[in-house]
């Protein structure tokens, strides 16, 4: 065996992954090689170090954190931006309906502005005909009630 | 010796048993856990949080990147449930969603690994300085086991992603070849390979140490 497949072997064995018959192989080699017997015993050595380390626990927020990654990610939170224009829509119908409904209301109690003119007018004329108001509009012209007012006024 | 046999047998079967039942426990949470049970989802996240959390640590060697990095594995975990196929166990599933993202973690990153800036303000910073220049070294600067840990830690970060995660996974987290190849997706010789060079290189790297008596 030469040293570059010992070498292969030192680091299967190192892992537990040397079958039981090449590890008679190896160790024959071990036996008459000194520099493959000093890398068995360096990575040995070196990989040991690594097996015992001291460890961190999660934080106690971890849970509640990831859950609130996940709402952000599912809409409870942000909300994905093509469901902005979802909820556009239904909310511009939303108000024009308001709208629209505010106008009707306002018809049915006959309190909008039109109303309001139709009824000023009517009472105008109402009040004319109860205090006989017609008498005082322009008198015919040529007749002696006419001659006399513009005498008066000076018109 | 046949004593020494059976007991043995007795072990493997007992891990096997043990394994079996975590698998079957595992699998029902990950039902449940697809149909949007929260409580199930909970209880998977205490089986596997420590594990996974220390994992990433020490690739990242960063807790808030550690953490950062898990939140992420179960919140795929979490949205990936009902896409588990069952071919592989669920550990292995979690480790490989864990190792894809911190493995590009790592590349995304792009820092050099070992700039004398980016050891500056790490806590072994001053072993990390002395890899760079092995010819400066102090022998009274390692005494301890801890600081001869930090080094091999320090050598480590020279491996590439894929070496280093190879390296964790079986120093750490004990995993065999075979499990290995199938969180990383590789043959079982790929993963030789991988390990075997991922050594020679920190080989490579601690050897000035130890001719110094360091190590």
């Amino acid at each position: 065996m030469n040293c570059k497949r010992a070498k292969r072997m030192i680091s299967l064995y190192i892992d537990g992954e040397l079958k039981k018959d090449r590890e008679k192989e190896m160790f024959a080699h071990l036996e008459t090689c000194s520099d493959c017997k000093e890398e068995m015993k360096f990575m040995s050595e070196m990989l040991k170090n690594l097996s015992a380390e001291e460890t961190i626990e999660p934080s106690p927020y971890f849970f509640s954190q990831i859950k609130a990654k996940i709402g952000e990610v599912s809409g409870t939170g942000w909300i994905p931006f093509p469901f902005h224009f979802n909820l556009a829509f239904p909310g511009a119908g939303l108000l024009f309906l308001i709208i629209i409904s505010s106008f009707a209301t306002g018809a049915l109690l006959g309190n909008t502005y039109w109303t309001q003119v139709n009824s000023e007018s009517s009472s105008i004329e109402e009040t004319k005909t109860t205090f006989n108001l017609h008498t005082f509009e322009a008198l015919p012209e040529g007749s002696l009630g006419n001659l006399h007012s513009e005498l008066l006024g000076g018109a | 010796m046949g004593q020494v046999k059976s007991s043995k047998t007795k072990d493997l079967n007992e891990i096997r048993g043990s394994r079996l039942d975590t698998e079957n426990r595992d699998r029902i949470l990950i039902n449940k856990i697809a149909k949007r049970d929260e409580s199930a989802f909970e209880e998977f996240l205490k089986y596997y949080q420590h594990r996974i959390i220390n994992l990433l640590y020490r690739y990242t060697h960063s807790r808030s990147d550690a953490e950062e990095l898990a939140q992420d594995v179960f919140i795929n975990i979490w949205n990936r449930a009902d896409s588990f196929k069952g071919r592989s166990r669920v550990s292995t599933w979690i480790y490989r969603i864990a190792c894809n993202l911190a493995i590009n973690h790592l590349k995304k990153r792009k820092l050099p690994i070992l700039s004398i800036d980016g050891y500056i303000t790490s806590p072994s910073s001053r072993i990390k300085k002395d890899l760079i220049d092995p010819g400066a070294l102090r022998s009274e600067s390692f005494t301890d086991n801890k600081e001869k840990k930090a080094l091999i830690e320090a050598a480590i970060e020279k491996l590439s992603p894929a070496q280093k995660m190879a390296i964790l996974l079986s120093r750490y987290e004990g995993y065999s070849y075979a499990e290995i190849s199938e969180i990383m997706k590789i043959s079982v010789s790929a993963v030789e390979s991988l390990l075997f060079k991922a050594k020679q290189k920190l080989r490579t790297i601690l050897l000035p140490f130890k001719e110094k008596g360091m190590l």
